[in-house]
């Protein structure tokens, strides 16, 4: 960022794009709503015929959309709100904002087992990117620009700020900066109370109240996240490998491939109509002990199943409702059958429903810290943390162990772009001064290098063996040798290090 | 673009206006088809009603109420459990939802949860008609004690029910069960008396009762003299009893009572003061062989039994 009120403009602008963003997350979800109506009708469950063929005709006119007018729509927009960070300078045009809401409304209206909130995360970034242009802001403020607005986006749509903020930074930014985290929060919270403006503050679930019946439960929380890690794994192996084999099929196919996929989910909701669209209420529902287990795990399984034709297909929507749906799913279904095992220590049914959500966001998407918090957040219950904690980490260690790479990760490989993994980012091996080093004890030195070390040492030119290799690097500019010196005692040589030392660690 | 927020302001409102208004008479069309439906006895269909209603309603807690309602009427009692329970962690004063949770625990073993919600919704708040509500729940709390044999709990409600005027009828009929199994027939008579019309089977309690207070021996106030005249009686019964058992034990009990019938008149029983207690332990026992293999007949075979098998002091 470029001077102080340059900062704070950026911040006046992230307002600007949380109140737009939050317009436009409403009129998102009156679309879907809308759409929902027109096509299904009033009821909950609709009669047989309108469930079998409007997927399958919203299928066919969304791909004709797709391919013919809006070819940057394809998928669930957090990859492309990520290239436009790290590739394109911020820009998303407003083509693609139109179009993903166009295509995302109508797929998920019609019954396409995808969710709106990374459409919502993909509209806030492009509306971000469009207002960064009008205002012409410079070239570093409009790349960051993008995902401001996609947390912007994600926010309304989740109706939970903390957690669009969190998802935005451990998985689009990817660090923590002071400037940018600024912007993050406030556009957040400006599009949330935008949207409880219009909308009202109520929930995405009414969260049953919980408490933890007895400490040996958290071996059944355990569980579910070892069984979570396993269908997380499922789902993202099935969506990795079908989607790039759908897309080789010949490019006339694309315009059938989200109406067979339509037609499939539709033949699955003539029996199971729970599985079409995000299916929040269904959440709720399974939350409220409505299924017994039997009927929980077939919704989790289909849910798969759905999912991963719709998204396959490529459908322009979101992945993050139906994760939920499944965890939601899962985790009443392991609720419901450690009941019949051990009554005494079971509590109810929506607090595993609630931790199966946080599992499955955390096996599948992999965002492990964003997992917990979002479900503090949506259930506003601190003493769910536990649990969560718990099946979370267990899910994301089994998904890490057989699923080297993420599910975003794998799929921007796949669509031919490398953009950063924050997950490798986070876990790669931070080497330091004191890995690269030649320590004191047995150091030969050349005349030479003895006496450009006394040189550094007069000029109070030295490293600190926990420095990084970028600061050593930029002390070893025009200098050949410095002395690495202890922290507590400076008079205290521990080694010393050259260009080459460092050159020679470089990958 | 700061200009630019008031027309797009005034669009989205008229959108949501617009939206709102097509969700309110959704939610209004459901959630009168989930009232017919539940009046007509469609207690399921009433269920995918509510929740149709409660799906496009703003508040979505607003039909959950009558939801719980009709899955309870449903015998879908797990659903109704928890939508009541969310009910609760908005609103753990309301009387209503803690008494319907109440009823719904009053099905499980452990009791406590069941008298904590029934406790909650007797000091809870209700919208309408709060001291007849409170009265309810708490004669309901009553029956369940009941039910649960016990009767210390269920004395203690009734009590506080009827302490005041005008009677309720169905608390006297409870409390007259009450003081029955206690043994106080005297009390039962009285709370029957007080309850007005009986059904038959309490009816039949009440006669059994009435006659029990008319035979007691023990009771208090009367003469030596008219004890002994009960002594008598309940002899006779007895008596009577065991002439009409065929089994092997009841003739041998009949041959000890025959043996012993020139002993027990109002006379011999009179000038010997142990004969009638002597007298009270024959026919304890007696009772407990006659009726192990002949069920009492009459009302008077019973009240003769619950006199003497009560224990004495």
């Amino acid at each position: 960022m470029a001077s102080r009120r340059d900062e704070q403009t950026f911040l006046l602008v992230a307002i600007l794009i949380g109140i737009y963003s939050g317009l436009a997350v409403v009129t998102f979800r009156l679309a879907i709503d809308w759409i929902r109506l027109t096509l299904f009708g009033a009821a909950l469950e609709p009669t047989h015929g309108r469930v079998l063929i409007v997927p399958a005709v919203g299928g066919l006119v969304v791909a004709t959309l797709v391919v013919l007018l809006f070819p940057t729509v394809r998928g669930s927009g957090v990859n492309q709100t990520k290239a436009a960070l790290y590739i394109y300078d911020g820009y998303i045009s407003m083509r693609t904002v139109v179009g993903k809401f166009m295509t995302s409304a109508l797929a998920i209206g019609s019954g396409q087992s995808l969710g709106p909130e990374d459409p919502s995360l993909q509209v806030g970034a492009g509306l971000a990117s469009a207002l960064g242009r009008v205002l012409k802001l410079p070239r570093e403020q409009l790349r960051f620009i993008a995902p401001v607005g996609a947390a912007a986006g994600l926010a309304a749509a989740f109706n939970s700020p903390i957690t669009a903020v969190l998802f935005v930074i451990e998985e689009v930014i990817g660090r923590w900066s002071a400037g940018v985290l600024g912007a993050v929060v406030l556009s957040a919270v400006a599009s949330v109370v935008t949207e409880q403006w219009f909308l009202g503050d109520e929930p995405l679930f009414r969260v049953p109240t919980y408490h933890l019946v007895h400490a040996a439960e958290l071996l059944a929380y355990a569980v579910l996240g070892l069984i979570g890690g396993g269908v997380s794994l499922v789902f993202v192996k099935l969506v990795t490998h079908l989607r790039p084999r759908m897309r080789a099929l010949p490019p006339w196919t694309w315009y059938i491939q989200p109406a067979i996929a339509g037609l499939f989910v539709g033949a699955i909701g003539l029996q199971f109509p729970q599985v079409m669209g995000a299916g929040y209420e269904y959440i709720d529902r399974a939350m409220h002990d409505e299924y017994g287990w039997r009927m929980l795990a077939e919704l989790c399984a289909l849910k798969v199943v759905a999912t991963t034709a719709s998204f396959v297909s490529g459908t322009p929507g979101g992945l993050f409702a139906p994760t939920l749906f499944i965890g939601a799913m899962l985790g009443g279904a392991v609720c419901a059958i450690e009941r019949q095992i051990a009554p005494a220590i079971t509590g109810p049914i929506g607090a595993y429903a609630l931790v199966g959500m946080g599992t499955l966001f955390a096996g599948i998407l992999r965002a492990p810290i964003t997992s917990v918090f979002m479900i503090i957040e949506v259930s506003g219950n601190y003493s769910i943390i536990l649990p969560v904690m718990v099946s979370n980490t267990v899910a994301y260690l089994v998904s890490r162990q057989f699923q080297r790479h993420a599910l975003f990760d794998v799929l921007a490989r796949q669509d031919g772009t490398e953009l950063p993994s924050m997950e490798e980012e986070r876990e790669a091996d931070a080497r330091s001064v004191e890995h690269v080093m030649r320590p004191a004890e047995g150091l030969a030195l050349t005349a030479d290098e003895a006496m450009m070390l006394a040189d550094a040492r007069a000029a109070r030119v030295y490293l600190y063996p926990d420095q990084s290799l970028d600061t050593a690097l930029r002390v070893l500019r025009g200098r050949p040798l410095v002395p690495v010196l202890h922290r507590a005692d400076p008079q205290r040589l521990v080694g010393v290090v050259a260009l080459d030392d460092v050159l020679g660690e470089s990958p | 673009m700061v200009t630019a927020l008031v027309p797009a302001f005034v669009i989205v409102n008229g959108l949501v206006a617009l939206a709102r208004s097509g969700r309110l008479k959704l939610e209004h069309e459901w959630a009168e088809r989930g009232a017919r439906d539940l009046a007509a006895g469609r207690a399921g269909d009433a269920a995918d009603d509510y929740y149709a209603a409660q799906a496009y309603a703003r508040d979505r807690g607003r039909y959950r109420l009558d939801l719980s309602h009709a899955l309870i009427a449903a015998g879908r009692t797990n659903e109704a459990r928890a939508e009541l329970e969310t009910l609760w962690s908005d609103a753990p004063g309301s009387g209503v939802v803690n008494l319907e949770l109440g009823r719904i625990a009053r099905s499980e073993p452990d009791l406590d949860d069941a008298a904590r919600y029934y406790h909650a919704a007797i000091d809870g708040a209700w919208d309408s008609h709060p001291v007849a509500a409170r009265h309810s729940a708490r004669l309901e709390l009553a029956q369940l004690f009941v039910e649960r044999g016990l009767l210390p709990q269920a004395d203690a409600e009734l009590t506080i029910l009827l302490a005041d005027p005008p009677v309720d009828r169905r608390a006297a009929a409870l409390a007259g069960r009450v003081a029955f199994s206690r043994g106080d027939y005297r009390t039962a008579a009285a709370h029957w008396r007080a309850a007005g019309p009986l059904d038959q089977s309490v009816s039949a309690m009440f006669d059994v009762a009435t006659r029990a207070v008319a035979l007691d021996p023990d009771a208090r106030g009367i003469t030596s003299r008219e004890r002994v005249r009960r002594v008598a009686r309940l002899f006779s019964i007895a008596l009577e009893a065991s002439r009409r058992c065929e089994s092997p034990a009841a003739t041998a009990m009949r041959d000890r009572l025959e043996a012993a019938a020139p002993n027990v008149t109002e006379r011999t029983l009179s000038r010997d003061p142990d004969a009638s207690d002597a007298t009270l332990a024959l026919l304890t026992a007696a009772t407990s062989v006659v009726q192990s293999a002949c069920p009492a007949v009459t009302a008077d075979d019973r009240a003769m039994a619950l006199v003497v098998q009560r224990p004495r002091m």
